[in-house]
């Protein structure tokens, strides 16, 4: 057999090998579908029944964020490491009070882990709490308060079923916006504050 | 900003410098001689082995001193020409994709945008440039060795050193246009990127107006309240226009005038208006009216030249200390001082001289500017509106004649930059005494400045950087483009790496040998600390003991022979370590993204220790290249 042919069956192996492994993958994550009228189509393959039953598909957590996604994207499935790395940069911020990146590094792992709930329990308590009190002027310390809770706000639009960051909102305001030491400059900053109060008027 | 590593005068740096090089390259040199010996002498004989040796270094001489400068132009022409058959452009499309998906990731309304907005572009930047660099310069000679290209350059009357020279000149070429067009670009989208400005609500623009009114009816000036602009990028500035002015004991209302906004997250806005003529009539009928503009902000994209003074402390007793009082912080680099004590922190400034501080370029005094932080053991009076804030005093003293006066108490301001002018003239309280700047506190050019906090058991925190006079602001785009210089330096390096490698690896190991000295070099701190024993967790054996038995990394090891041996193995891994660190160029000193996104001006000593330093490792890698593609068969 010259090498010409056995090249060609090598790739017809190939083709049949890869029509096999399709016929098994077919059944198992064939995606759900919408009729025409929006109406639910069809219930999908395996893994599609499963994510619907268990209510895990990206778009029942919460919206869909499409930084979110290019980025996770963008670590070709390093995700986790990406995510580690981020997080010894934010210990190493918040050490040197470089609030500044701080925040930002924040930003980028909500990104890269959108529905980890804890990370948004965690690093909102970090900002609301360690970080305000090493403000000295008190309106910057309400300004970091905030930052906190508008963290838990954003978490919610990513995680629209999750009962425990609505209840840290509430706990948040509560604790620093109620009986904080400097409770009576809080309140009156909160009164003021339109910007907050027009953002989550819906 | 924080610098916790003074940088030493270059030309005290130098000789020390030049010295470690020196041992070095020789120690390297000297060792490659002999290993080249040894490997002759086994397969020739002691004596013809040196000879080859010899031979070798005689042609290496010859080699490197006549090259032809026309040649190495065209060599490198012919890696340019490489360079943009290989779609060099894709890291340029690359980068521009990554300005226009920025604003995903980049938020104008942090604290320090300018920060964000810097750090990103430059490390951009640098990381694209760097891969370029390391795939054009670690793939080029072996694809042409394979291809055997290569082949119809060794046929031509070229050395190998002209090659060498040629291909880290081509590719160098390649990265810096690239990198000049990345940096023209980049600061536009930085400027771009913080650009604003900010509009006046019609009711607070009516409180203006009606200032005016009244003025208009009652014929005389009163004052104008201070008003707050809309929201933009997450800020708002108060800012009062104050047109009042004083003539022949009269106030006056000043049509027309410019003002500055307050600063908020670290810039202002000017701000112009016009009350237009009209009578009192025409106002009744038609309304005050007011036109005004708000300019683009400033202040934020500076470079800030410091002079930097000696920090040294007192106790709470007065007695000189090395530090302050630590008050908990796990990062040491901030130490405070109690309040309502004798604790202070001194400063000691050389060149304060007229020359330097003349009062035409500082009309209101020379500006001291301060980073305090503030531990408080106390909230202090939360019953008010305000709570009030901590104080410092400020204090200037002559170190020679020990004249001293306090110029003012001021509040503290964190984490923003604090500025407190220097007065030329200062009148005591305790005599009444006028003192002179220059010729009282400052004689000899040098001066105290002393802070001390006033509110008993609150203390202020501060490290040698956080004070210092501001000497004068140098032009930010001469500063962004120094900052740059640092990322051309690092991909100078990475092709030096690379071309080296190439010379006597197949591509792909010639990419990760690159990948191993860019990733050894970005951690060469740590490597260190890990070959001295500074880092817990020992060497790579007690650390993969530590990690299979989940240890943590500060408990003992136990004792008996398999520790003993580990340990002992470990000593050698270490000093192979070690070796490897030192030889590595440290790539996060050539990172200079951190002075101009906090805007300070990069001393022009550092930036010729680090284009020495790069210099430094770039001459021995050449001599190395040559060297291993003459060994190559093609090259001979």
């Amino acid at each position: 057999m010259n090498a010409r042919k056995k090249s060609f069956y090598r790739k017809v192996i190939y083709v049949v090998a890869m029509a096999a492994l399709l016929l098994v993958l077919f059944p198992l994550s064939r995606p759900a579908t919408n009729d025409a009228r929006g109406d639910r189509g069809s219930a999908g393959g395996v893994l599609a029944q499963m994510r619907a039953e268990n209510g895990l598909s990206q778009a029942q957590l919460g919206e869909v964020d499409p930084t979110g996604e290019a980025i996770k994207l963008a670590t070709l499935g390093m995700r986790g490491i990406a995510a580690n790395l981020l997080w010894e940069k934010a210990i190493e911020y918040k050490k040197k009070k470089d609030w500044t990146n701080l925040a930002a590094t924040l930003n980028q792992i909500i990104k890269l882990q959108p529905n980890f709930i804890e990370v948004w329990k965690h690093q909102a308590w970090n900002l609301s709490y360690n970080v305000s009190v090493e403000f000295d002027d008190y309106r910057d310390r309400y300004a970091w308060v905030m930052r906190g809770i508008n963290f838990l706000i954003d978490g919610i639009k990513w995680n629209e079923r999750e009962p425990r960051l609505w209840s840290d909102i509430g706990w948040f305001i509560s604790q620093k916006i109620g009986r904080a030491d400097e409770h009576k400059q809080f309140r009156r900053l909160f009164r003021e504050d339109d910007e907050f109060h027009q953002r989550n008027a819906k | 900003m924080v610098v916790e590593q003074e940088t030493p005068p270059f030309l005290q740096w130098l000789p020390v410098a030049g010295l470690h090089w020196l041992i070095v390259v020789l120690s390297v040199a000297a060792a490659a001689l002999v290993i080249g010996w040894i490997v002759a002498a086994v397969r020739h004989g002691p004596a013809t082995a040196l000879r080859m040796v010899g031979r070798t270094l005689w042609m290496a001489t010859i080699d490197c001193s006549r090259m032809s400068p026309r040649r190495v132009a065209a060599l490198a022409w012919l890696a340019v020409k490489e360079s943009l058959r290989r779609r060099v452009v894709v890291v340029f499309a690359v980068f521009i994709l990554l300005l226009l998906f920025a604003g995903w990731y980049l938020h104008p309304d942090s604290p320090h945008p300018a920060r964000l907005y810097i750090s990103f572009v430059l490390n951009a930047t640098a990381y694209l440039v760097l891969i370029m660099a390391l795939l054009l310069s670690a793939l080029s000679l072996p694809t042409d060795i394979r291809n055997r290209t290569l082949h119809t350059v060794v046929t031509k009357p070229v050395r190998a050193s002209e090659i060498v020279v040629g291909r880290m000149l081509g590719f160098t070429l390649v990265g810096t246009v690239l990198l000049a067009v990345m940096g023209v670009i980049s600061y536009a989208f930085v400027v771009r990127g913080l650009a604003h400005t900010h509009k006046i609500s019609p009711d607070e623009l009516r409180k203006l107006t009606s200032a005016w009114e009244a003025a208009l009816r009652e014929g005389d000036a009163i004052n104008v309240p201070e008003i707050e602009t809309e929201p933009a990028q997450g800020h708002r500035h108060k800012l009062r226009a104050n047109a009042v002015v004083e003539e022949d004991g009269r106030r006056k209302l000043r049509r027309r005038a410019r003002a500055r906004t307050e600063p908020a997250r670290g810039h202002w806005h000017e701000f112009r208006y016009e009350f237009p003529e009209r009578d009192a009539g025409e106002t009744r009928r038609q309304g005050p009216r007011l036109d005004y503009t708000i300019g683009p902000p400033e202040g934020r994209l500076v470079a800030r030249v410091p002079v930097y003074g000696k920090l040294r402390f007192r106790d709470r007793s007065g007695n000189p200390a090395e530090r302050g009082v630590n008050v908990g912080d796990e990062w040491a680099y901030r130490s405070f001082i109690q309040g309502g004590t004798l604790a202070a922190a001194v400063w000691t400034f050389d060149g304060v001289t007229p020359d330097r501080f003349p009062p035409s370029r500082f009309p209101d005094g020379i500006p001291l500017e301060l980073n305090l932080e503030v531990f408080r053991t106390y909230k202090g009076d939360t019953s008010g509106r305000d709570i009030p804030p901590i104080h410092a005093s400020l204090v200037l003293r002559n170190p020679e004649t020990d004249e001293r006066v306090e110029v003012r108490i001021f509040p503290v301001k964190e984490y923003a930059t604090d500025t407190q002018h220097l007065p030329y003239t200062i009148t005591r309280a305790s005599d009444g005494r006028q003192l002179d700047l220059f010729e009282d506190l400052a004689s000899g050019g040098r001066l105290e400045v002393w802070i001390q906090a006033i509110e008993p058991n609150q203390y202020l925190g501060m490290a040698q950087a956080d004070a210092y006079l501001l000497a004068r602001n140098a032009w930010f785009p001469w500063n962004f483009a120094k900052a740059y210089l640092g990322v051309w330096l690092q991909m100078v390096l990475v092709v030096a790496f690379g071309v080296l490698f190439s010379t006597l690896l197949s591509g792909p190991v010639a990419i990760l040998a690159t990948v191993g000295v860019l990733v050894g070099g970005i951690h060469k701190t740590f490597m260190l600390r890990l070959a001295t024993g500074q880092q817990e967790g020992g060497g790579p054996l007690e650390a993969f003991y530590r990690l299979i038995t989940q240890m943590n990394l500060v408990s003992e090891m136990p004792e008996g022979l398999l520790t003993d041996t580990i340990k002992l193995i470990d000593v050698a891994l270490l000093g192979w370590l070690r070796l490897m660190a030192e030889a590595l160029p440290q790539f996060g000193s050539f990172d200079l993204s951190r002075y101009a996104a906090y805007g300070f001006n990069i001393p022009p000593d550092l930036l010729a220790m680090r284009i020495l330093t790069a210099v430094g490792f770039v001459l021995p890698l050449l001599v190395a290249g040559y060297l291993c593609l003459r060994m190559r068969e093609v090259a001979r």
